[in-house]
């Protein structure tokens, strides 16, 4: 190949790496590395003037290779790339290093060690662009299907999104019914209109969808595959079935927590939310004095999180009780009450009216719940008060459904620490998954109310809809590759490797192993155990890995 | 470094693409503040990691080398980072056989949503290998010394022999050999122990012969090995074709590796 011209283009990121590192220097220090041949510094690489010094860059300086040293390549890597591409360069040229999540984030008070580290780091990153081959592009063929888990409004309003465009539609859903979570409630906030009205109307328009399947009483067996060609065992009945499927959105929501051993929870005079949601209902509420307990089981050591719907949902429903009997005392006790945007805060003024009473207790001065009373500790009065009560209602948070794990380990998706679905990233791609063709929306990744997750619902649908519409996703073009001269046929690697994506095939050389492109995820397992080392993992193979700690150990 | 304390350890990681290096960008998203010796190199998989990266690290004088993949049964190609196993196992048998301490070499998991397990496993490992002194200082041995081992561990990583045997760990556990033989752990480290014994010793004497012609009792001298043994190896390497009679030294014969065109025709 000709020479090679290195362009390296380091972000200032804001001050989210220039504040923290020298950035100015680290630039001049790529400058002087071997086959760098331009560098230069930009404030925000990713901004349209970053792209486009990227793009003057590489006419300019004739490069042919192009590295930036700003962020992390799980986020960011598939936009330089595309610049790579749209100035003619092929994009498996391009590399990445990461200075901010690696350097300037995590080095805050180390300036110089900061600096140091970005420029070893720049150092490895320029040995193996130097060794990076232009790949060809890898195209696979999109199965026109999607797979939706969970049968509540979000994978409702996915299924029926989806389906509407014209695609076959898989539903699983594990219980009998359709409707999920909103089954169980009587009346939304802020709107207070009733919770059947909203999700009775779609349960009817899936159901009735000619291009829509619903699997009740389904659970998700198996996955493999990967994006536009999926394989979805599920097992319904006893009965095993295999889905082909392009996409797979996780809509499998949460559930709320039931308080035992909480403020003497027994389901009678002391109820949760959703419990009070069924007497509500069914008209069957006759207590006049109620207090509901907030943050019960939620923002405590064990479970940090805010659950976010459980304030608008008590407050909605001390309001529903007031209004069916104007006589009766609702107290609401709270640590903090997340009633955001103005719709919300209209809500709980209107409730305060309604002289629904608001008491601010403390996490280390709970309120205990005796038979026919709560003492509660107001923090604001700086007193003890004793509310006499006919029934307390517990506002506990949601969580994630117990099966969320092993879902997450066939789909080989990640669970954050509260075991909700951890999205690929939480500002840039909330619906994704880092694996590539699998979303996600509504409570499975975090509590929501419906207005929110049926807007996540139509985010991921339309992120799904993207490699339904194209036909065709391009992979990664990290695959392995075989020395058919090194090889001598044992076949360790078509043992080994979980996607079946190599195998040895008789040729006139004798038994040779080859790599099925389309099913190789790149995993370089199969290079890393070939007796021969005849296997070549494409973008990172064995010199360019070499080359890389050659030079981050070069002083 | 003349105090233990100024020392700055050099630490090499690897750091698979799903579930480590996602967990190392979470803690610099949660500004977790730690030590700055890890350079790490991104793979896909924990499982891509060959033995011989490890000893190419030691060969340039890192101090440590941290391998972290997905936890077990998470990982996000299956099994990748049961092999990860396997090949850091292999990893550290032959540090061991080249005179360095295991405990420089880690392999641990760290999950996409673990930012603070990251910095936690980067400070710990980091204080280790602090404690431990440059490479060479708890081995109480000089580099060039450790570079020689270094170097014949290269070639047995690299050789046929070994990956054999450590590629088919998993299958000989499982299903067992050919034979229909299942192995136990402990008899496959037997076996791998075996084997880089014996690999180590052949590539010592090959590394020693390419310096100068050697009697098997100089040869012997030089790797504190039995002269019996040597002579096992040359003559097997003779067979081979590798090795050549040179000279005599008084009466016992000198070998030397037979150079390149003879071995080619
Ligand atoms: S492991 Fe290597 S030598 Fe064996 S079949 Fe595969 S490519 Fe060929
Ligand atoms: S890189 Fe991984 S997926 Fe691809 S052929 Fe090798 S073992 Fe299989």
């Amino acid at each position: 190949m000709s020479e090679v011209r290195i362009g390296v283009f380091v972000c200032h990121c804001g001050s989210n790496i220039g504040g923290w590192l020298d950035v100015p220097e680290v630039a001049e220090y790529a400058r002087s590395l071997p086959n760098v041949v331009f560098a230069q510094d930009n404030l925000y690489t990713c901004s349209e003037a970053g792209l486009s010094q990227i793009k003057n860059g590489i006419k300019e300086h004739n490069l042919n290779r192009v590295i930036v040293a700003s962020c992390t390549p799980r986020t960011h890597e598939p936009l330089f790339k595309r610049v790579c591409q749209e100035s003619g360069l092929n994009p498996s040229l391009f590399e990445f290093v990461n200075i901010r999540e690696q350097c300037s984030w995590v080095h805050m008070q180390q300036r110089e060690a900061a600096t140091q580290k970005a420029k070893d780091l720049i150092r490895a990153g320029a040995a193996k662009a130097s060794l990076l081959e232009p790949q060809e592009d890898i195209y696979v063929d999109v199965e026109p299907r999607a797979l939706i888990i969970g049968g509540g409004i979000a994978g409702l309003t996915t299924a029926l999104t989806i389906a509407n465009v014209g695609f076959d539609v898989k539903l699983v859903e594990k219980e009998k019914e359709l409707g999920g979570l909103l089954r169980h409630l009587y009346k939304l906030y802020p709107s207070n209109e009733e919770a059947a009205a909203v999700i009775t109307p779609r349960i009817e328009a899936v159901r009735n969808h000619p291009r829509i399947e619903v699997f009740n009483d389904s659970t998700v067996r198996d996955v493999r595959g990967f994006v536009g060609n999926y394989d979805v065992i599920i097992a319904s009945d006893g009965k095993e079935e295999t889905i082909k499927t392009g996409v797979i959105i996780v809509a499998t929501g949460a559930e709320e927590l039931k308080p035992q051993g909480l403020y003497s929870y027994d389901g009678q005079k002391v109820i949760t939310q959703m419990e009070l949601e069924q007497l509500l209902a069914d008209g069957n509420v006759s207590a006049t004095k109620v207090a509901m307990i907030l943050c019960a089981g939620a923002r405590i050591p064990e479970r940090t999180y805010c659950s976010r719907t459980c304030c608008m949902t008590a407050i909605k429903n001390a309001v529903l009780i007031k209004k069916q009997s104007p006589e009766a005392q609702v107290y609401i006790l709270y640590r903090d009450l997340q009633t955001y945007g103005t719709e919300y805060e209209e809500y709980l003024r209107m409730s305060k009216e309604m002289g629904i009473r608001y008491i601010k207790y403390s996490l280390s001065n709970p309120p205990t719940v005796s038979d026919g009373g709560v003492k509660v500790y107001h923090e604001l009065l700086g007193r003890e008060l004793n509310l006499e009560t006919d029934l307390v209602v517990l506002a506990t948070p949601l969580v994630p459904h117990s099966d969320a794990k092993e879902l997450a380990k066939k789909l080989k998706v990640p669970l954050e620490q509260n075991k909700f679905f951890l999205e690929a990233h939480v500002k840039l791609r909330p619906l994704d998954f880092a694996t590539d063709g699998i979303y996600l929306c509504g409570c499975a990744s975090w509590p929501t109310d419906v207005e929110q997750t049926i807007a996540q619902a139509l985010g991921a649908a339309s992120r799904a809809l993207i490699p339904l519409t194209k036909g065709q996703v391009k992979v990664e073009p990290i695959v392995s590759s075989v020395d058919q001269d090194k090889c001598i046929g044992c076949g360790i690697c078509e043992y080994l490797c979980p996607y079946k994506a190599i195998a040895v095939f008789p040729t006139d050389k004798g038994d040779r192993a080859s790599t099925i492109v389309a099913s190789c995820k790149g995993c370089g397992v199969c290079s890393s155990h070939c007796p021969m080392m005849a296997i070549t993992m494409q973008n990172f193979n064995d010199d360019q890995i070499t080359a890389q700690i050659a030079a981050l150990a070069a002083v | 470094m003349d105090n233990q304390n100024d020392f700055e350890p050099r630490i090499l990681g690897f750091c698979c693409n799903w579930c480590s290096y996602a967990g190392a960008d979470l803690a610099g998203v949660s500004r977790m503040q730690y030590r700055p010796n890890v350079r790490v190199i991104r793979v896909m998989c924990s499982g891509r990691i060959d033995p011989a990266f490890v000893i190419e690290g030691f060969l340039r004088r890192m101090d440590g080398v941290m391998v972290l993949g997905c936890h077990l049964g998470d990982c996000h190609y299956l099994t990748g980072n049961y092999e990860a196993i396997n090949m850091i196992n292999e990893a550290r048998k032959l540090l061991e056989y080249s005179g360095i301490n295991s405990g420089r070499l880690l392999l641990d998991w760290v999950s996409a949503s673990e930012g603070a397990r990251f910095s936690e496993v980067v400070t710990n490992f980091t204080e280790e290998i602090r404690a431990l002194g440059p490479l060479g200082a708890a081995e109480g041995r000089d580099f060039s010394e450790l570079e020689f081992k270094l170097r014949a561990a290269q070639a047995t990583a690299r050789g046929e022999k070994l990956r054999w045997v450590a590629a088919k760990q998993t299958e000989f556990m499982t299903e067992g050999n050919k034979y229909g033989e299942v192995f136990s752990r402990h008899e496959l480290n037997r076996m791998l122990e075996g084997v880089i014994a014996d690999e180590m010793a052949v590539n010592e004497i090959l590394l020693l012969m390419k310096e100068r012609p050697l009697s098997v009792k100089e040869m012997a001298a030089a790797i504190d090995l039995p002269p019996p043994r040597v002579l096992r190896y040359v003559s097997a390497l003779r067979k081979k074709g590798l090795v050549d009679l040179q000279s005599l030294d008084g009466n016992s014969p000198r070998y030397a590796i037979r150079v390149e065109e003879e071995v080619q025709q």
